[in-house]
């Protein structure tokens, strides 16, 4: 651990340059914007910069990546809080409070807090792999299959458990989010699912469309409904607001933490940033003091997505670069960059490209301090789009939406299926249909059937193989506990009204 | 319409989508095979939850239909809001079909804007050229992205 | 299945000399998009950069060139999306086998010889891949262990009916042994999984576990080749892809296996500008960019177009049909 040490602070100095804090100011800058456009994302930033750095040494060249990365993640939760468009697919969770708490009034408040926890989030990540970079490896090793499922197991059931609406829509929009997620091939048998002979369907049904309907539109034609204009829209951008939330930051502490700790657990196991945010934001609505408000614009509803998001995120770094794993389709073209500059990512990368390692290791912690200070900057100028008439800045949003639905496949259907998306989110919106458990079947529901077939495969069919290690037994039992867990209140609580005329608007 | 409606027709929706899902996972082998489940075997089942799931909800509404029918679930100038704001958004998706999507956001921005919004018509165009062209301009050109086009586009030697 | 030396040479300078004079005739006006049938970071996707870079580079088409990933239900979309692209020639498919393997084992709304064929730009090799601690040392090891437990040895893979599960099946059958083969998404997880111990064995291309044999976690027992690969740098210690036997050598009699890295046109394209393309990814092939692709990721660089590559795409699809028959993979 003191040798890691050591070298961060070598690889301080093979970062720390003039010439870096420029490229990781570009690269941040590039990277919010590609984040805040729905139909643009870390992926599309990577490959466009990618020619540019061949000429580039590789600490140089990586410095310039992984700022774009940082750039898009902060930049995928400014259009989650503005207009509840996630930008990227990690960012759904945040929309939950971030958006609330702008049609209050609160859009700078929420920025900030998002992008101070997404940093501090990203710090305890960045310490994570200083401290455990070879350990950490070897642990992610240890994840086959059955672990596989556990940990997806675990995501669903602390986000389920914890949650809220009437059970029986609850059951209705997770179905509604597995069965989705089933379109198209089966990768264990191959075959094709619920395709129906129609060429659209092959390549499934995007998660990502249907968010932009479900989220983006749904969510306009709510706001359109209910008035002309954008409520609440109204409030004076006060950049001293920004500075009192900083200040405000601090007594947050225990859910930045928990946050952060559930975000390192995702990255490190195969869980990822999507079901770490889910998760942190589920276990937070659990035992926070302040569960009464959540979905309603709490801020701590904000910090626990966006700290575990980028925890993650960041923590995922590590097995990529030391197994050779892309996380990510951002991280798989990384890798290709990796390659292109002579470097193999694997477990000698550690060693044979000490300066690399150490040098990137160390521009994750400069990157994330320019990063939350230029996106920082960016507050007042996205809050004044609020201030913007709806008439105008509505349909904006509504071609925004429709671009970003077509460049996920270049699908001309794909615009349809957002359009009926957007009128079932509307509908699901007005019936109290919980709309977060259809998000994430659909994100986790696919892997975690596949992980279980193949766990099946494994063990001839026995259940047995969730417990055949202390790992994955530990971590299934967890799973179950949390399960039950709704159950014995019920048991405790037999009656659970249904009350249609409550205005609670479950996430 | 009333939330009673609203919950009896979106229920129904989803009931049809179950049984879809049913009847598709019938073509496939819907059983637990000696190696574990098939591929059928879980969307069969979400099928079934599905279906079973949305009759109760069915259920719960009739019985409590004396409530739910006083509840509206929009008034009349809130339908014709969402309408008006949603029937343009189907209009511009149908056109893109064939013009593209370039042309039919200028379109859709253009005539929202101007018909719907009540701004001056140099506002409205000048939104809907100005949106139009910096997606061009970060999409196509700059990130390579490309977007649908039209005839317009490769007439002009874009597309 | 391969032909001989000197009738493929023939082919080569036919079909670069025969194309170079017609090439004249059509030239893209249009943006160019490379359809690839995975998805970002995938095999494909990395082909179709390395070609794109190449092109960039060298300026061999005076249009802009794109890439998009179309790698939904295992490339089936990529296809279609070609196959609707009727006869225009600014879109270019990448592929792999997939583009006639596909049409066997899922049904599709296109057929594979309605895509013009452009060519084979290189083809990847396989190698039976065990976890560093493994008890086997050879392929007759691994054999023998099958033989003594049959059907309980997991053989890991990229995709269902895929270019692994193939393999697994002609391993099968060579050895007379049984093997319990477990799809994974792709090549590099598959990877970390033998290194975790999850699984026995793989058949991994040399790239995909490149970084695993260096750093200790797996190692090639045999290369599924007639010859062993051409003697390279030293990869981990003192050993080179050169230094792996081929699977033959080791009484595993499955001489030639590998995987072709093809280039289509959508159906309808005229001679005209297939020849322009054949001319394009042949200058292309020449390029220091290309060759330095095909040394890094240890693959076969050979060049087939026009008439061979018909031939050996007929031949090719024959065999996997009668294979894929026997395994019961067809669909309906």
């Amino acid at each position: 651990m003191l040798s890691n040490i050591d070298s961060l602070m070598h690889g301080f100095g093979v970062a720390l340059s003039g010439y870096h804090i420029m490229l990781m100011m570009g690269g941040v800058l590039l990277g919010i914007l590609v984040g805040v456009l729905p139909g643009l994302g870390a992926p599309n930033g990577v490959t466009l910069l990618l020619p540019l750095t061949f000429g580039m040494d590789p600490v140089s060249a990586i410095i310039l990546l992984t700022s774009l990365y940082w750039g898009a993640l902060f930049g995928g939760s400014t259009t989650s809080i503005l207009f509840n468009i996630p930008g990227e697919p990690s960012s759904v969770a945040t929309t939950f409070d971030g958006y609330p708490m702008a049609r209050q009034g609160r859009a700078t408040e929420a920025l900030t807090c998002a992008f101070l926890s997404a940093g501090f989030g990203a710090l305890v990540g960045v310490i994570v792999i200083t401290l455990l970079s070879t350990a950490v490896a070897n642990f992610a090793l240890r994840f086959g299959p059955p672990e596989y499922f556990a940990v997806y197991l675990l995501a669903f059931a602390s986000f389920i458990a914890f949650g809220g609406g009437t059970p029986l829509k609850t059951i209705i929009s997770l179905c509604l989010g597995f069965g989705l997620g089933m379109v198209g091939i089966d990768t264990v048998s191959g075959n094709m699912r619920l395709t129906f002979d129609f060429d659209q369907l092959v390549r499934g049904i995007s998660f990502l469309v249907v968010v932009i309907g479900l989220f983006g539109l749904g969510e306009l034609l709510l706001t359109i409904e209910e008035g002309p204009e954008f409520k609440g829209a109204s409030g004076r951008i006060d950049p001293r607001e920004m500075f009192r939330t900083m200040g405000r930051m601090p007594r947050y502490w225990l859910a930045m933490l928990r946050g952060s700790a559930v975000g390192v657990w995702m990255g490190i196991t195969p869980g990822g940033p999507t079901a770490a945010s889910f998760m942190s934001y589920g276990i937070a609505r659990r035992v926070s003091r302040n569960r009464a408000n959540f979905g309603k614009g709490e801020p701590e509803g904000v910090i626990a997505p966006e700290t575990a998001d980028h925890s993650a995120g960041t923590a995922a770094m590590l097995p990529m670069l030391s197994l050779g794993i892309p996380g990510s389709a951002t991280a798989a073209v990384m890798l290709g960059g990796l390659m292109i500059w002579g470097l193999n990512p694997g477990p000698m990368l550690f060693i044979e490209q000490h300066d690399f390692v150490w040098g990137m290791i160390a521009s994750m912690y400069l990157g994330n301090v320019v990063g939350v200070v230029l996106v920082l900057a960016t507050v007042p100028l996205f809050a004044a789009m609020l201030s913007i008439s709806f008439s105008i800045i509505g349909p904006i949003i509504v071609t925004v939406c429709m671009v970003g639905a077509y460049t996920v496949a270049s699908s001309p259907f794909d615009l349809w299926i957002a359009l009926v998306f957007g009128a079932v989110g509307y509908a699901m919106k007005k019936l109290d249909y919980p709309l977060a458990p259809l998000i994430l079947a659909m994100v986790i529901g696919d892997k975690a059937e596949d992980a279980f077939r193949q766990s099946m495969l494994s063990s001839n069919g026995s259940l047995s193989i969730f417990w055949s290690n202390w790992l994955v037994g530990a971590i299934t039992t967890l799973a179950i506990l949390f399960l039950l867990w709704p159950l014995t209140m019920l048991l405790r609580r037999p009656a659970q009204t249904t009350d249609p005329d409550a205005a609670t608007h479950a996430p | 319409m009333t939330r009673y409606h609203l919950e009896l027709v979106f229920a129904a929706v989803v009931f049809l989508v179950g049984a879809i899902g049913v009847y598709g996972a019938t073509a496939l082998d819907f059983g637990w095979g000696a190696d574990g489940p098939q591929a059928g075997f879980f969307p069969f089942r979400v099928g079934l939850i599905l279906m079973a799931a949305s009759a109760l909800v069915m259920a719960q509404a009739v019985a409590s239909r004396g409530s739910l029918r006083r509840i509206p679930v929009t008034d009349h100038e809130g339908m014709k809001r969402v309408l008006g704001f949603g029937l343009p958004i189907i209009a511009m998706v149908a056109l893109a079909q064939w013009t593209g999507l370039y042309v039919a956001m200028a379109l859709y921005l253009f005539f929202t804007i101007c018909f719907r919004g009540k701004r001056p018509w140099h506002v409205a165009l000048g939104v809907a050229l100005g949106v139009s062209i910096a997606t061009f301009l970060i999409f196509e050109i700059w990130f390579q992205v490309p977007l649908l086009k039209g005839p317009l586009e490769i007439m002009l030697g874009l597309g | 299945m391969r032909m001989t030396i000197a009738a493929l040479g023939a082919a080569l300078s036919l079909a670069a000399t025969l194309p170079a004079a017609l090439a004249e005739e059509w030239k893209p006006t249009r943006p160019v998009e490379f359809v690839v049938t995975s998805g970002a970071g995938g095999g494909t996707d990395v082909f179709a950069r390395a070609v794109q870079a190449a092109i960039a580079k060298h300026d061999l088409v005076p249009t802009s060139v794109v890439v998009t990933n179309k790698g939904g239900g295992s490339g089936v979309e990529g296809y279609i999306y070609g196959a609707a692209a009727k006869a225009d020639p600014h879109k270019v498919i990448f592929g792999t086998n997939n583009a006639w393997t596909l049409p066997m084992v899922v049904k599709t709304s296109w057929q594979t010889e309605n895509f013009v064929p452009v060519a084979i730009m290189a083809f990847d090799e396989f190698m039976l891949w065990v976890k560093n601690d493994s008890p086997f040392k050879t392929a007759a090891d691994f054999v023998a262990a099958a033989k003594e437990k049959p059907g309980t040895l997991r053989m890991g893979g990229s995709q269902t009916h895929d270019t692994d599960q193939t393999l697994t099946v002609l391993v099968e059958k060579a050895a007379n042994i049984q093997l319990k083969y477990i799809p994974y998404q792709g090549g590099g997880t598959v990877g970390t999984q033998l290194a975790g111990g999850h699984i026995e064995a793989n058949t991994n291309n040399p790239s995909e576990s490149l970084g695993g044999w260096r750093g200790g976690q797996v190692r090639p027992l045999c290369v599924f080749r007639k010859a062993p690969m051409p003697e390279g740098q030293k990869v981990a210690g003192d050993k080179g892809w050169g230094d792996v036997p081929t699977c033959a050598s080791q009484g595993l009699n499955v001489t030639e296996f590998n995987m072709p890295r093809t280039v289509f046109l959508p159906p309808g394209t005229p001679p005209e500008a297939q020849a322009y393309w054949v001319d394009v990814f042949r200058r292309a092939s020449e390029t220091p960019e290309w060759k330095d692709y095909v040394s890094r990721t240890s693959q076969n660089g050979e060049l087939v177009t026009g008439d061979a590559m018909v031939k050996r795409i007929n031949a090719e699809e024959a065999d996997t049909r009668k294979i894929f028959e026997e395994a019961g993979w067809l669909v309906k």
